[in-house]
């Protein structure tokens, strides 16, 4: 905690970030909002407060690691960064790490999962996935997806001579073993556009670890991530991600806690799918068909994307397919789900995203669109509209003989 | 000095009886977080936290405080910068957010009624569907509440053209320390009609009674707006041309003055492309008549030791500079240590000498500083940039605030334009005031009689 010191003492309590901080929504609680976290530090490092590591720990854990009080704070203090090193210390003290090590290994759910198959589907396999949430520290009442076989080298697409650009796609646990039909669109869409992509071994790209403070274990997976893929970068390769939080961690988070080469280099060289396309085509894309089905669809803007300053470049280019009636929500808002504090805080993770949920139901769309799969689980989950990644939009773009995932669930 | 009693596990009990359990609390975290606002006082924690949910709530809790000698502290928002809701007695803190409804609008009459919890933000995001706007519009406006800008008569950029908070109060129903909700003003524009308790209740920083409903004044949204940024030699130039513009009856809806410090802040963390000179200003005029408005002002500001001058033509242009100028405190304080912010105002023909005295007294305390100012309505924050971890040098600071304070005053100005007193500046009232601070203590006696509210803001 050191280290952060000098950012909380930075802090003028203005309370701008209680002004997006999603939990600060929700709660009379000064306590539970942004500010209040870091004016208890402050009242601790003044040696005005005694209150117990754990109690601290509890209230750092209200947050959803949005990210959106960096775009506010006059002082840009790292609100979730201080959080993190907070739950780090907690663990130090000799809690049991163990469980919050289970509880954040987002592959090994998925790989437990992902070998049950269409076991999945048995009630026996239900009760010991519950089994598996219980030992997690998930909340029952939140249904775990269907997980997928990975088939991540599936996603590969050599293009030979014929390639102008390299690139590596970095899939994330949840294009691996949840939503493949992201990882395929991708690749195809970068393929039409002259871009060879490969999918070499990879591992959680790390946040969810960050979040809950275990940053230790963090640093190793993003430094066995940077190794494999700085190889390629050296190469020529650039890489992509349709997720935004993957994007997120490769670009910004990494490198704020390793500062080895490679990591320095992945950050440097990364793009969120939607920007990337744009620095390749230098515009938004183009979907030139005519057959599209007429839909009504919202759109959510994920708050990884916002707090990358990063604009919706697939969302504005479907604005150039016809018969798509495209809505965006009049605020729009976080939904909550943040990836595993869903699963962990499902009352608050629910509350949190109300007003976000209730513009999408009155709204009534056929389909909403949105880049981050946390919160395309949560909004299907609650609304019960189905939600799926925009790149999906872009599959007759590229000419694919097969039905596009969009025709097939329709 | 009055004696106060501390919060007994009786009195606990007794208020939680009105309130119900879940707004109430003692525990360590929110006492703590109630402690402390955005000033530099230091931490004052209450016995209790309490959130009422109506004017019912408020009364007996007051009630009951007067009988039991307990004080009581509202607090809106918590970002003041001079220590307003800070419990600096202790006793209760009567946090009002969970009073947050639009009440109504009244909307033939350019009327809201309000709870006191409203946010600012979110009141304009609820007006401009229909057109109309509260435009006070404070620094703090994606967290002030309607109460705290009351009770402070809170104000920002617009302030020149629209006026301040109070401009904009028509009724107000309050809770008087007894217990007994009173309601003043009216929902007419005018009245001649007895004392204006209503004038007195605005600024009143909390120690008269509790906001629970506020009836505001609007105005509609402005169809016509344009910009313009002006850049000058000298910071004396950008303010004599201010004070020439507004005495020209030119009434622009923003007039902001910005030195070179602040230029260079916004230009890192912003990312905008101002010219880096000595001073600047930033206009904006609304209305039917902006073309010629704003060519009058170009023409004045030309006369000043003028650099260039750059119109936006654009929403987007004009959105992006005024949130660099919005941005500028954050800009000032990403650059340097966190400053001792001063809000002194002065009459608009004393802007030009104050500011030039400003630099020569930062000069004489070797001490940074940066101006960045309302400078339409003569108000001027100066930002006084020393080590808070340096006594010697934090001492410095404030000795260098109240030099500027001293001269503000010796003009015939302010000790605070727009922040309040709070604790902060207590120290100026005497001064300011003369005789007529001992009335304020008698008006506070009579309507407060033990001094539960807010104890220890604007005077002891």
């Amino acid at each position: 905690m050191e280290g952060l010191q000098y950012h909380i003492e930075r802090c003028v309590r203005c309370g701008f970030c209680n002004s997006i901080c999603p939990t600060s929504q929700i709660t009379h609680f000064e306590s539970h909002k942004a500010r209040g976290r870091i004016v208890l530090l402050q009242a601790s490092f003044e040696g005005v407060t005694n209150i117990d590591l754990k109690r601290y720990y509890e209230l750092a854990s209200l947050c959803l690691n949005c990210k959106q009080c960096l775009l506010i704070c006059p002082a840009r203090i790292p609100i979730p960064q201080i959080m993190r090193r907070v739950k780090e210390a907690y663990h130090i003290m000799g809690k049991p790490k163990i469980l919050h090590f289970l509880s954040n290994n987002v592959p090994l759910l998925c790989k437990l999962g992902s070998a049950m198959g269409q076991l999945q589907r048995l009630p026996l396999s239900r009760n010991l996935l519950s089994i598996i949430q219980q030992i997690a520290g998930f909340d029952k009442r939140r249904p775990l997806p269907f997980f997928q076989r990975d088939n991540l080298l599936s996603f590969s697409r050599l293009l030979g001579n014929k390639a102008k650009r390299h690139a590596v796609f970095f899939a994330g646990c949840h294009s691996r073993w949840v939503e493949p039909y992201v990882g395929h669109a991708t690749a195809d869409l970068l393929a039409s556009l002259g871009v060879e992509v490969i999918t070499p071994k990879q591992e959680c790209c790390g946040f969810p670890l960050l979040c809950d403070g275990l940053i230790s274990l963090a640093i190793n997976t993003i430094k066995r991530n940077s190794l494999i893929v700085a190889k390629y970068i050296k190469k020529g390769f650039e890489v992509v991600t349709s997720c935004p939080t993957c994007s997120l961690t490769l670009k910004q988070e990494a490198k704020e806690y390793c500062n080895d080469v490679n990591t320095q280099l992945v950050a440097e060289h990364t793009y969120e799918l939607g920007e990337y396309v744009y620095e390749v085509l230098k515009s938004t894309p183009v979907v030139k068909v005519s057959n599209y089905p007429k839909l009504k669809i919202i759109y959510h803007q994920p708050c990884h994307l916002k707090s990358q300053s990063i604009n919706s470049y697939l969302w504005e280019g479907m604005h150039a397919i016809p018969n798509l009636e495209l809505i965006q929500p009049h605020e729009d808002t976080c939904c909550g789900m943040a990836g595993m504090f869903g699963r962990k805080n499902y009352e608050v993770s629910l509350k949190v995203g109300v007003q976000l949920f209730k513009q999408i139901s009155q709204a009534k769309p056929d389909l909403v669109v949105t880049e981050c799969p946390a919160c395309r689980e949560q909004i299907s989950y609650v609304t019960g509209i189905k939600s799926v990644h925009p790149v999906i939009f872009f599959y007759p773009f590229i000419g694919k003989k097969r039905d596009s995932y969009l025709h097939d669930n329709m | 000095m009055d004696e106060f009693n501390k919060i007994t596990s009786a009195d606990y009990k007794y208020i939680e009886s009105i309130v119900g359990s879940s707004d109430i609390s003692s525990s360590e975290e929110e006492l703590i977080t109630h402690s402390r606002d955005a000033s530099t006082i230091g931490w004052h924690k209450p016995d209790i936290v309490v959130w009422p949910e109506s004017k019912v709530e408020v009364a007996e809790i007051l009630k009951y405080a007067s009988r039991r000698r307990i004080p009581v502290t509202p607090w809106g928002a918590g970002s003041s910068l001079s220590g307003n809701p800070v419990p600096i007695y202790g006793g209760i803190v009567l946090d009002m957010k969970k009073m947050n409804e639009i009440v109504g609008v009244r909307e033939r009459d350019f009327q809201v009624v309000v709870q006191p919890g409203v946010n600012y933000d979110r009141l304009n995001k609820f007006l401009s569907k229909i057109g109309l706007f509260f435009p006070p519009d404070p620094g703090s406006s994606s967290i002030c509440t309607i109460g705290g800008m009351v009770a402070n008569n809170a104000s920002g950029m617009r302030a020149v053209h629209y006026g301040v908070t109070r401009d904009f109060v028509l009724k107000l129903e309050a809770v008087l320390p007894s217990g007994e909700v009173i309601s003043v003003g009216s929902n007419a524009i005018k009245s001649s009609s007895g004392y204006d308790l209503l004038g007195l209740f605005v600024g009143s920083e909390g120690t008269l009674g509790v906001f629970t409903e506020v009836t505001l004044k609007l105005r509609p949204l402005p169809r016509n707006t344009a910009t313009f940024v002006a850049y000058f030699k000298s910071t004396k130039g950008a303010a004599e041309a201010v004070s020439e513009i507004i005495t020209s009856n030119l009434r622009p809806a923003a007039l902001e003055f910005l030195d070179r410090q602040t230029i260079l802040a916004i230009n890192r963390f912003k990312k905008l492309n101002l010219i880096e000179c000595e001073a600047m200003l930033l206009a904006e005029f609304h209305g039917d008549e902006i073309a010629s408005s704003m060519t009058r002002a170009i023409d004045i500001c030309k006369k000043h030791d003028f650099l260039t001058v750059w119109s936006a033509e654009d929403d987007k242009t004009k959105e992006r500079l005024w949130e660099g100028r919005k941005g500028a405190y954050s800009a000032l304080v990403q650059s340097n240590t966190l400053p001792l912010i001063g809000d002194v105002a002065v009459p608009i023909s004393k802007f030009a000498d104050l500011v030039e005295a400003v630099y020569t007294l930062s000069k004489q305390y070797s001490l940074s500083l940066a101006c960045v100012g309302h400078a339409g309505d003569g108000n001027l924050h100066t930002m006084i940039f020393g080590d808070r971890n340096n006594p010697e040098e934090w001492a410095k600071a404030f000795r260098l605030n109240e030099e500027i304070v001293f001269l503000a005053l010796s003009m015939g100005g302010v000790s605070s334009a727009e922040h309040g007193i709070g604790s902060e500046k207590k120290k100026f009232m005497a001064k300011e005031h003369g005789r007529a601070l001992s009335v304020m203590r008698d008006i506070k006696r009579l309507i407060d009689p033990y001094n539960i509210m807010n104890p220890g803001k604007m005077f002891e």
